[in-house]
């Protein structure tokens, strides 16, 4: 956690486009939040079904709640701006959502992950997951 | 009835482990809520369209969604044995499983 689900239309991004995405997602989300970078994945879905038109790619990102607006509103901003980039085609037929999940309804590495801000999560950053 | 949703990996061991994984999650869930069902859905995840801090990834996502309330407790014995079952079946370690459960809308 995060998860970023990306759906995108068949055919718009290569395996290259894909893993470079990724790694923006980390940079944008750690970026924005301190959170560690390990536990940041991004899954992609080709399915022209799922899109509206007009929309190119859909950015559907679960992160652990209690995320500030300003926090979520980078996420938006630099996730939009980072496809558009790396798929080539124009930032208005990206969308990004940002959905809150309380953190202690997932579990990663074995552990209950911790609320952001919390004590416990110093500790934990601290620990298996320091960067 | 609940249900619970696999995301595993083209060529990773869990692929040929669905029917003994599911089997295990049927009996987690019972164990916690005796005598409900659940409902076990699989999505293969082809190699290329998965990454995990910017590489290609490894880790199987099993995402739930409960047909009751779960206090903290309970999620975490729950969640535990669900990452203990894939570490245990696929050789994985706990690093590589991500379990969550859909929390309650405040409608339910």
């Amino acid at each position: 956690m995060p998860l970023y689900r990306t759906v995108v239309r068949p055919g718009l991004t290569d395996v290259d486009t894909r893993q470079a995405f990724a790694g923006d997602v980390v940079d944008v989300h750690c970026g924005a939040t301190g959170a560690p970078p390990s536990l940041v994945h991004v899954l992609y879905v080709e399915d022209d079904a799922r899109l509206p038109d007009g929309i190119d790619a859909l950015v559907f990102g679960t992160i652990r709640g209690g995320r500030t607006g300003d926090q979520k509103e980078r996420i938006t901003t630099g996730l939009t701006a980072a496809f558009a980039e790396r798929a080539g085609i124009s930032a208005d037929a990206v969308g990004v959502r940002i959905a809150d999940i309380p953190a202690s309804y997932a579990m990663e590495d074995g552990e209950i992950l911790p609320e952001p801000g919390s004590p416990e999560e110093e500790a934990w950053k601290a620990g298996a997951h320091a960067t | 009835m609940s249900s619970a949703n696999c995301l595993i990996h083209a060529g990773g061991s869990a692929v040929g482990l669905r029917d003994d994984l599911e089997q295990g999650l049927v009996e987690i869930h019972d164990v916690h809520s005796p005598n409900a069902a659940l409902d076990v859905s699989w999505q293969v995840i082809p190699e290329g369209y998965m990454f995990t801090e910017g590489r290609p990834s490894t880790t199987s996502i099993v995402s739930f969604t409960l047909d009751h309330t779960t206090t903290l407790p309970e999620r975490e014995a729950f969640l535990g044995s669900v990452c203990e079952l894939f570490s245990d079946l696929t050789g994985c370690t706990v690093n590589e499983v991500l379990a969550a459960i859909t929390p309650p809308t405040e409608e339910s």
